[in-house]
């Protein structure tokens, strides 16, 4: 991973939070533990506030209120922190200009890895972002950010945008990756994400979030799935 | 630091010929009529300062609500919006600085 610096820091928790928009509750009843050496899915159905939650806890949004601790320690602006987390958002990140290359210096990407993994992408190192297809843009981010040295990684639908076979490879990644990092992902393709996870929150009307123990039956009862 | 400076520079190029060009019309426009190095060129110098913050304001704004994910970016490089628009602003202001002073030697 370079010279980048690395954190010691092994569990992530954020509770006490509350967001609400002109007087509409989004979050409000939170409690979310992410440890080192797990992968921690976030579900729960449109407009329940993944996003909002996953931003929350990296500090780019605030809430009325919110307490997001490392190792206990409140921390209230976490991505301040060198090193600590990282987010990789639903939107596109890399602003035009910047070559693949360039991004993954930045970020002290584990380059070789990544190409270990997408050896496809040696040919679009020196391409500049922009250039790239939807799902290759994506699929850089997520590497840039999943690779570098950031302690937790927040993904926010890893897998939208990419084909079957990519998304094959791209759990394996993440698999090999929790061994040194904690990871909280959400993804409407609800199957590799369970099949990855250590443990399942559920977020449920108005913005309270469960832990599931029998997953798939509690996704059925909470109406995220269709019984079967 | 040096990661986030070469971010910066790099982001700087997205938008900086569009600052530097406002800033160099915002420039010959609050000075016209006052001579090189004159003290009316010098009590120009808030105004226009006041010129370029608003302009680097307006950048920020365009990029938050066009392309917030840029700002998300800029996160992940653990610089927060205050000190992206500080850096920017010094860098667009070191670069007109250094034009201006040329121009004011050899181009009037």
């Amino acid at each position: 991973m370079g010279n980048h610096r690395k954190i010691k820091a092994a569990v992530l928790e954020a509770d006490s939070i509350w967001l609400e928009y002109g007087g509409r509750k989004i979050l409000q009843n939170i409690y979310i533990k992410v440890e080192k050496g797990e992968i921690v899915a976030l579900l729960g159905r449109n407009g329940t506030g993944k996003s909002s939650l996953m931003q929350m806890i990296f500090g780019s949004l605030r809430g009325q209120h919110q307490s997001v601790r490392i190792d206990g320690k409140y921390i209230r602006y976490p991505f301040k922190t060198k090193g600590l987390i990282c987010y990789v958002p639903q939107e596109q990140l890399t602003p035009s200009g910047f070559t693949v290359a360039q991004c993954f210096q930045l970020f002290g990407t584990d380059q070789d890895l990544a190409l270990a993994y997408f050896p496809e992408m040696k040919k679009w190192l020196p391409e500049k972002s922009r250039d790239l297809s939807g799902g290759q843009q994506r699929l850089v981010e997520i590497l840039m950010l999943l690779l570098g040295p950031s302690a937790f990684v927040l993904l926010d639908e890893p897998f939208s945008q990419l084909a079957p076979v990519v998304v094959e490879r791209l759990k394996a990644l993440i698999v090999a990756c929790k061994e040194n990092k904690g990871i909280l992902l959400s993804d409407h393709q609800y199957e590799p994400v369970i099949e990855i996870s250590d443990h399942t929150y559920l977020l449920v009307p108005v913005g309270r979030s469960m832990l599931l123990k029998e997953v798939r039956k509690e996704l059925a009862i909470y109406g995220y799935i269709r019984e079967t | 630091m040096i990661r986030q400076l070469r971010f910066i520079l790099i982001f700087y190029r997205s938008f900086g010929l569009f600052t530097f060009l406002s800033s160099f019309w915002g420039w010959v426009y609050i000075t016209q009529g006052a001579e090189a190095g004159s003290y009316q060129m010098l009590k120009a110098m808030p105004l226009f300062i006041c010129f370029l913050l608003l302009l680097h304001l307006l950048v920020i704004w365009y990029q938050m609500t066009f392309y917030p994910g840029r700002i998300l970016f800029c996160y992940n490089l653990g610089i927060s919006r205050r000190r992206l628009f500080a850096l920017t602003f010094l860098l667009d202001f070191l670069v007109f600085l250094t034009a201006a002073i040329v121009w004011e030697t050899i181009g009037r």
